[in-house]
C-alpha cells in the first residue's frame, strides 16, 4: 500500500562542506575544540607520566627531566598541554550547567562559549608567564 | 553501527563520564591551592617530599585513573564517531585501551614505588 501521506518534495538544499569556508558558530567553535583538545591529552598522556616518573624516581633522573623540560619546545608542549587541559576543563564545566538545562538559550550558549575561550585562555596566559 | 544484542552502556557512560570530570575537577582545584600555601621547595628532595604523604598519593593516583577512564570514554565516543567500519573500529579500542590500561599500571608503580 502507497503511504497515504504526500509525498515531501524535493528540495535542493545547498550544501558547504568545505571546511575553510565553513564559520563555525561560536558554540560548535568551542565543541569541535572540546573534542580536539582531549583527543591531544590523551595522545600526550604517556609522555606526561614520563616526566612525572623521571621526576620522582632519583635525583639524576630529576635533573634529566628538569634538562628536557627546559628545552623551548619541551615548554612549547606544556604550554599546548596547559591550554587543553584548561580548555577542555572549562568547556567540561559549561557542558554540565547544559546538562543541568542552565544556559539553554542562545544568547547565553553564546556567551558562556566566549567565556570558556577567554578564560582557558587567560589561565593558560598565567601558566605560560610563571614556565617562562 | 551498534550491536544491539551486546548490552549498551549509554546512561553509565554518560554518569561516568561525568563523575571521572568531577573528580578531576575537584583535584586540579586543590593542588593549584596546595601549589599555592605549600609550595614544594626547590630540587629532587623537595619535589620527593611533597609526594610523600600518603593521602597527596592516593588522591593523586584516583586523579590520574579518574583521567583514564575519561579518557577511555572519550575515545570510544571518538572512534564510534568517526570509524565506521566495527571490525576496524574494535581493533583501534583494542589497541587504545590497551595503552590506557598500560597508563594506569604505570601511573600506580610511579606513586606506589615511591613510599
Amino acid at each position: 500500500m502507497a503511504s497515504q501521506y504526500p509525498k515531501a518534495p524535493k528540495r535542493n538544499r545547498p550544501k558547504n562542506l568545505n571546511l575553510l569556508t565553513i564559520r563555525l558558530p561560536i558554540p560548535a567553535l568551542v565543541s569541535i575544540m572540546h573534542r580536539v583538545s582531549g583527543a591531544f591529552l590523551f595522545m600526550l598522556l604517556p609522555l606526561l607520566l614520563w616526566v612525572l616518573h623521571q621526576s620522582l624516581a632519583n635525583a639524576e633522573a630529576y635533573q634529566l627531566a628538569q634538562a628536557v623540560l627546559h628545552h623551548p619546545l619541551a615548554k612549547l608542549i606544556c604550554l599546548a598541554v596547559t591550554w587543553a587541559y584548561l580548555h577542555h576543563a572549562c568547556a567540561g564545566i559549561r557542558h554540565l550547567a547544559l546538562d543541568a538545562h542552565y544556559g539553554l538559550r542562545l544568547n547565553y550558549a553564546r556567551a558562556t562559549s566566549r567565556a570558556v575561550l577567554i578564560i582557558s585562555g587567560l589561565l593558560t596566559l598565567r601558566m605560560g608567564i610563571w614556565l617562562w | 553501527m551498534v550491536d544491539r544484542k551486546k548490552p549498551a552502556h549509554g546512561f553509565s557512560d554518560w554518569a561516568w563520564q561525568r563523575a571521572t570530570a568531577i573528580t578531576m575537577v575537584i583535584y586540579s582545584l586543590l593542588l593549584a591551592v596546595r601549589f599555592v600555601v605549600d609550595a614544594p621547595s626547590a630540587g629532587f628532595e623537595g619535589w620527593h617530599a611533597w609526594f610523600t604523604p600518603l593521602s597527596f598519593r592516593a588522591m593523586t593516583l584516583l586523579f590520574l585513573w579518574a583521567l583514564i577512564y575519561h579518557a577511555w570514554l572519550g575515545v570510544k565516543e571518538i572512534l564510534m564517531d568517526y570509524v565506521h567500519n566495527i571490525d576496524i573500529r574494535a581493533k583501534l579500542q583494542s589497541v587504545f585501551g590497551l595503552v590506557l590500561i598500560g597508563d594506569a599500571v604505570w601511573a600506580a608503580y610511579i606513586l606506589w614505588s615511591l613510599a
